[in-house]
């Protein structure tokens, strides 16, 4: 039994020791004094481990407005995003055959440009426009599912809706935003758990899109931040590893938190009305 | 049924008044037309001397608002710069590397500040290191920014070090010999000589000194001439410190710690780099640290590299008189004296850098007055709009010689000959 789990589960605990072993030396760089001069190779621990560099932090740079900025984008931009990309993704599946296979291949080609091709034509858009400087530019991919991937993600996931069921909902007069909204999402909560998590991830992370078009100081994001902080004196790198902790825990705990509410399915005694 | 509804609802409720929020807040604002945009990169300590600047700037015009827009590297500030120029709405003011304005210059859309500057009543030409507005006059005579510093490359020395070993302290006219004699004392139990970026701009200043030089023309490059007499000569010994002598850090070394962190852990001899070290090294308490000039090649001349930086002005800003203003104040010397006090860049105005604000008698180094000393001696690469791709290219493959991944002669040979066809451009 013990010997049977220690199987199952000893590969996947190897790989996430691996990957958390970044976010474990991020930890404890944090915790070191500053004005040290840095390790020399690994340190786990340091030997007299400080939360100076937490106090620090937010008198050096504005942390804390740097927090609200991303959550206040991260706050539109993932829903919309969900919205969106879940709209598409069922409009491309309702679709028969050929056109159904058409809108999958042309949502891969738009896949396929690379962002930094359209960096100058986005911009000349949104200087015309006159929201240069403001969080429009960076929620606006959110109105185009953020990526088409994310449709993509839809697509496949309703893919496993039965005709049968569509067709049912449709006799009894169903639209086809009630079949979203009653048929579709509810069987969708992988798709939409991944989606959300992914898009909460790339706009939380967006440093590109901040840096392009964000001026005001008072109006820099997380990501733009905390680039600042890594031209920081090597001494100073605990601030900088600090940084990365604050940054890094948000994206944790909603992905804690998203897995509860989708996987765990809390809404099932609602919807039934109980408790 | 009515479970996704209860979801969905709040969620489209969310998402409209948020957009609506959006647009509102941020934007321009300001009273009296816009503030004026000034782009510059650094690190929070160096921008909060900006902000300082800024508002000395303001209490003096009050009627021009500046907003400053701070980014890290010079790579995130290319590539703001060229989307916002490409999209028509480049910042009115930006500070900007010499060896990356070209392809703005060469393009047009810069507002040259020389005939700003000549009819200013406030500064003068003659106030300005030569080599700092060399290097920013684009065609070769006419002013296009207007140089904000004049730091070049010196050695940085661990004093404690060169005394136990019983060397004396390195000064102005010491030669490749004694450099490398000192480097190979110091290389004892684990310790090394000297730590140095392998870069383009770090050998230089040995090429200069030999006699040398990098490119086959200062104003019209048309090829690197690494591969050439005194220059080669200047190349070899660069590459030899680690390659032949080791008195240098190997990569895995230099990878695990690199030199700057090695000198402040007082396990580096000497380290090569710009004044921008030096609020980095007053953070040493445990050893006592100076600053020496480049060493000079047997028979050469002293020579150094300029690391240096300037204001810009679109051509497209709509309030170029204001952002003159700033520029002019910038470079006033109480705009200066500001930013001497970080101590992080030398100032391009001579007497600020001879002024006390700037030498700080009370801090190390102690030998301050090295980085005004050898002005004369500062020498540039090109500055024409294919350099950034040049040197980068070239980069590489000199860190792949001094690191010894390839083969000397045809590690030089690939050097002249992959960065020839870069030096066209893309502009031509």
């Amino acid at each position: 039994m013990l010997r049977g789990l220690l199987h199952r589960h000893l590969p996947a605990a190897l790989v996430a020791a691996l990957f958390s072993l970044p976010l474990l030396l991020m930890v404890s760089g944090s915790l070191r004094p500053a004005g040290l001069p840095p390790p020399e190779g690994v340190e786990l621990l340091p030997s007299e481990p400080t939360l100076d560099a937490y106090r620090r932090l937010p008198e050096l740079v504005p942390l804390w407005t740097w927090l609200r900025n991303s959550t206040i984008v991260v706050a539109v931009a993932v829903p919309l995003t969900v919205l969106v990309a879940s709209w598409a993704g069922f409009g491309i599946r309702l679709l028969s055959g050929r056109r159904r296979r058409l809108a999958i291949l042309a949502t891969l080609a738009v896949l396929l440009v690379p962002v930094t091709a359209v960096w100058a034509t986005r911009f000349e858009l949104f200087r015309v426009v006159g929201v240069i400087d403001t969080y429009v530019p960076l929620v606006a991919p959110a109105l185009a599912a953020t990526t088409p991937f994310y449709v993509l993600v839809y697509v496949w996931s309703f893919t496993g809706l039965p005709d049968s069921q569509l067709e049912a909902g449709r006799l009894e007069g169903a639209s086809a935003w009630r079949l979203w909204r009653g048929v579709a999402m509810p069987q969708a909560r992988l798709a939409t758990l991944a989606v959300a998590v992914l898009a909460f991830t790339a706009h939380w992370a967006n440093f590109i899109d901040a840096l392009l078009y964000l001026d005001s100081q008072g109006l820099y994001t997380l990501p733009l931040g905390l680039r600042l902080l890594q031209l920081l004196n090597p001494t100073d790198w605990p601030l900088l590893m600090a940084g990365a902790v604050v940054a890094t825990v948000p994206a944790v705990a909603v992905f804690l938190l998203a897995q509860r509410l989708f996987l765990d399915d809390p809404l099932r005694g609602l919807r039934g009305g109980r408790t | 049924m009515r479970a996704p509804r209860q979801v969905a609802q709040p969620c489209a409720a969310l998402v409209l008044a948020a957009t609506v929020l959006l647009s509102g807040c941020g934007g321009a604002g300001g009273g009296d037309g816009d503030p004026l945009r000034f782009v510059l990169f650094g690190d929070p300590t160096e921008t909060a001397g900006y902000e300082e600047l800024v508002a000395a700037f303001e209490r003096e015009n009050r009627d021009v608002e500046v907003t400053i827009s701070p980014v890290a590297e010079q790579d995130d500030l290319m590539a703001k710069l060229t989307t916002a120029f490409a999209g028509g709405r480049p910042p009115d003011v930006f500070l900007i590397n010499y060896r990356n304005y070209g392809q703005f210059a060469s393009q047009g859309v810069l507002a040259p500040v020389q005939p700003r500057l000549d009819s200013s009543a406030v500064i003068d030409e003659g106030d300005f290191a030569a080599a700092a507005l060399d290097a920013f006059r684009f065609d070769g005579s006419e002013l296009t920014c207007l140089p904000q510093n004049v730091s070049s490359l010196v050695v940085y020395y661990n004093a404690d070090l060169f005394a136990e070993a019983g060397l004396a302290p390195p000064r102005a006219g010491w030669t490749w010999d004694d450099f490398l004699t000192a480097a190979q004392t110091l290389t004892v139990d684990g310790r090394y000589g000297v730590g140095t970026e392998a870069s383009t701009i770090r050998v230089a200043p040995f090429v200069w000194s030999a006699g040398g030089d990098v490119v086959d023309d200062p104003d019209e490059p048309t090829t690197l001439s690494l591969d050439t007499g005194e220059a080669r000569r200047g190349l070899d010994f660069f590459l030899d410190l680690q390659t032949v002598h080791g008195v240098a850090p190997p990569e895995r070394q230099e990878q695990a710690q690199d030199s700057e962190a090695r000198f402040l852990a007082g396990q580096l001899g000497m380290y090569l780099n710009s004044r921008k070290s030096v609020p980095t090294l007053r953070t040493i308490d445990d050893f006592s640290w100076d600053v020496a000039p480049m060493p000079v090649a047997p028979g050469g001349e002293p020579a150094t590299i300029l690391h240096g930086d300037a204001y810009c002005i679109a051509g497209a800003s709509e309030q170029q008189n204001q952002a003159w203003r700033f520029v002019e104040f910038a470079n006033s010397v109480p705009g200066q004296t500001i930013l001497a006090r970080s101590g992080r860049t030398v100032p391009s105005r001579l007497d600020v850098a001879r002024s006390r604000a700037f030498l700080r008698p009370d801090v190390p180094p102690a030998s301050a007055e090295v980085f005004v000393d050898v002005i004369p001696t500062i020498r540039a690469v090109p500055h024409s709009a294919s350099w950034p791709r040049v040197e980068k290219e070239a980069d590489e493959i000199i860190e792949a010689l001094y690191y010894g991944r390839i083969e000397r002669e045809e590690g030089i040979r690939q050097l002249v000959e992959s960065t020839r066809p870069l030096f066209a451009g893309p502009g031509s």
